[in-house]
């Protein structure tokens, strides 16, 4: 029950969120609202799973042994320093033990750029949040607006403009890049390292691949046919991105034979859990 | 003793080890069919919810207005091959105008029917000049704002323009996409002129009755 109220209040502050960082659903556009929908039941997927997963007795107890750790002498000097050590560590500037290889974690860092780029881009634009609007017909000077202030001007003909009109194909070409090579290793690289993480369920790499393939098929289409197809290839991916938004609410991100030996994260340095009678269960 | 009853075993999983196993497994519980038959209904009654409040207008359509709009002064005079941005028939509509080198006036919303990016005025493009959205690289057709290529769905609402006989510029009303000129014009105005309304043929107009005082 506390799941279900977490989610709905995630979701509903999400929806709050939306609706007036999009000036009461005036900068909303209708063809967005896939997108948006599927960030809703993310937030609520999210806060659910997070919830359960905290408050189950297993869970519970882990982080009751992770707070008498954090308290133990031995540990107070390196606790405060623990999640920015894990931050960093995820985003690469750290190596995380079992991470493989060196092309095995540039792969990763490719898969999670890219996400971080997409996620960057479009989930603001999906709210309704970010506008890009012209005070002169003749161009080439184009604003960003976010919830209605003016954040940058730049000129939409030039270098920035075609950048920043492009964010999304190179996230796209960064995850397509990383996604393949994890799913061509993964085989070997599995069965070998069963402490690896998503990169060894197959579902999530297919749908970053999917999504990507299609997004980057839309501006295929728009610079090389004129546009033809364009609303087939858009549905297709707007299927895609809501199925993987979906299957990262509330999917099996993680096979069971790849999962880590405990919740948290795996960082060098990172505190060990240590239960009241002394015995790391590391 | 048959080899089918077998006594148990000594456990040779320590109980701390065994707790350990227990955490975990209760740490990560499965997505049963259940769940995902959940996820399907509660992401489809999502999407379905959602399009049907866009259906029913939660969503403000750009260059409409629930009023007839009144005509408004966009620029004193615009020169052939001269373009304006303006506001109509709302403050928050964008809008431009655009003098063709021949001399016809033309407007449009300057809200791409795609993602809703600034349409630009390129007069070096196409034969007499382009409406250009850079964000999906959009084109449409200056004349009539019909979609010329790239992934806009609808031609762009158009504004109608006027002149005056001072070579004022006046935006008029606003056309919806696709809408055709006499179907805006009975949307707006039939019910402030019922006889031109059943002249051009609105669909639902009625001769006013006149009303006759007994003598």
């Amino acid at each position: 029950m506390r799941a279900i109220l977490a989610g709905t209040a995630a979701s509903l502050l999400l929806v709050l969120a939306i609706v007036l960082g999009s000036r009461l659903l005036r900068e909303f556009h209708a063809a967005l609202l896939p997108y948006a929908v599927a960030t809703v039941l993310l937030a609520f997927g999210v806060a659910y799973r997070g919830t359960v997963r905290f408050l189950s007795p297993g869970a519970r107890r882990l982080s009751e042994a992770d707070r008498h750790g954090c308290f133990l002498r031995r540990n107070l000097g390196r606790a405060p320093g623990s999640l920015p050590r894990a931050m960093a560590a995820y985003f690469g500037f750290q190596a995380l033990p079992r991470a493989g290889s060196r092309a095995r974690r540039a792969a990763y860092q490719l898969v999670l750029w890219g996400c971080v780029l997409a996620v960057l881009i479009t989930f603001p634009l999906a709210w309704g949040w970010v506008t890009f609007t012209a005070d002169s017909a003749a161009g080439p000077g184009y604003e960003m607006r976010i919830w209605g202030m003016e954040l940058l001007g730049f000129d939409a003909l030039g270098f920035f403009g075609s950048v920043m009109f492009r964010g999304l194909d190179l996230a796209a070409v960064l995850v397509v890049a990383g996604a393949s090579y994890l799913l061509w290793r993964q085989k070997r690289d599995c069965a070998v390292h069963t402490g690896q993480r998503f990169a060894c369920g197959l579902v999530p790499l297919v749908a970053l691949v999917v999504v990507s393939v299609t997004g980057l098929l839309l501006p295929f289409s728009s610079l090389f046919l004129h546009g033809g197809g364009y609303r087939v290839l858009a549905i297709g991916h707007t299927a895609s991105v809501v199925f993987t938004l979906g299957h990262i609410a509330f999917g099996t991100l993680v096979p069971r034979n790849a999962r880590p030996r405990r919740p948290g994260p795996a960082v060098p340095g990172a505190l060990p859990v240590v239960r009241s009678n002394g015995a790391d269960v590391r | 003793m048959s080899v089918t009853h077998q006594p148990p075993a000594d456990d040779p999983m320590p109980d701390a080890a065994r707790q350990a196993l227990r955490d975990r497994t209760a740490a990560h519980p499965p997505t049963t069919r259940r769940d995902c038959l959940r996820v399907i209904a509660t992401v489809s009654g999502g999407l379905a919810a959602g399009g049907v409040a866009v259906a029913a207008g939660a969503l403000h359509r750009h260059a409409d207005a629930v009023e007839p709009p009144e005509p408004k002064l966009v620029a004193e005079r615009l020169e052939p091959g001269a373009s304006v941005t303006f506001r109509f028939p709302g403050e928050e509509d964008r809008a431009l105008a655009v003098r063709l080198p021949d001399g016809t006036l033309v407007g449009y919303s300057a809200v791409c029917t795609h993602l809703a990016c600034a349409v630009l005025w390129r007069a070096d493009r196409g034969m007499e000049g382009e409406l250009l959205c850079p964000c999906h690289e959009g084109v449409f057709e200056v004349r009539t704002g019909e979609v010329t290529a790239g992934p806009p769905p609808r031609p762009l609402p158009r504004i109608v323009m006027d002149e005056d006989a001072d070579g004022a510029v006046w935006a008029v009303t606003a056309i919806r996409s696709g809408e055709s000129a006499k179907d805006a014009w009975c949307r707006q105005f039939a019910d402030r002129a019922p006889e031109q309304a059943v002249e051009l043929g609105c669909p639902g107009a009625r001769t006013p009755r006149v009303t006759e005082g007994r003598v």
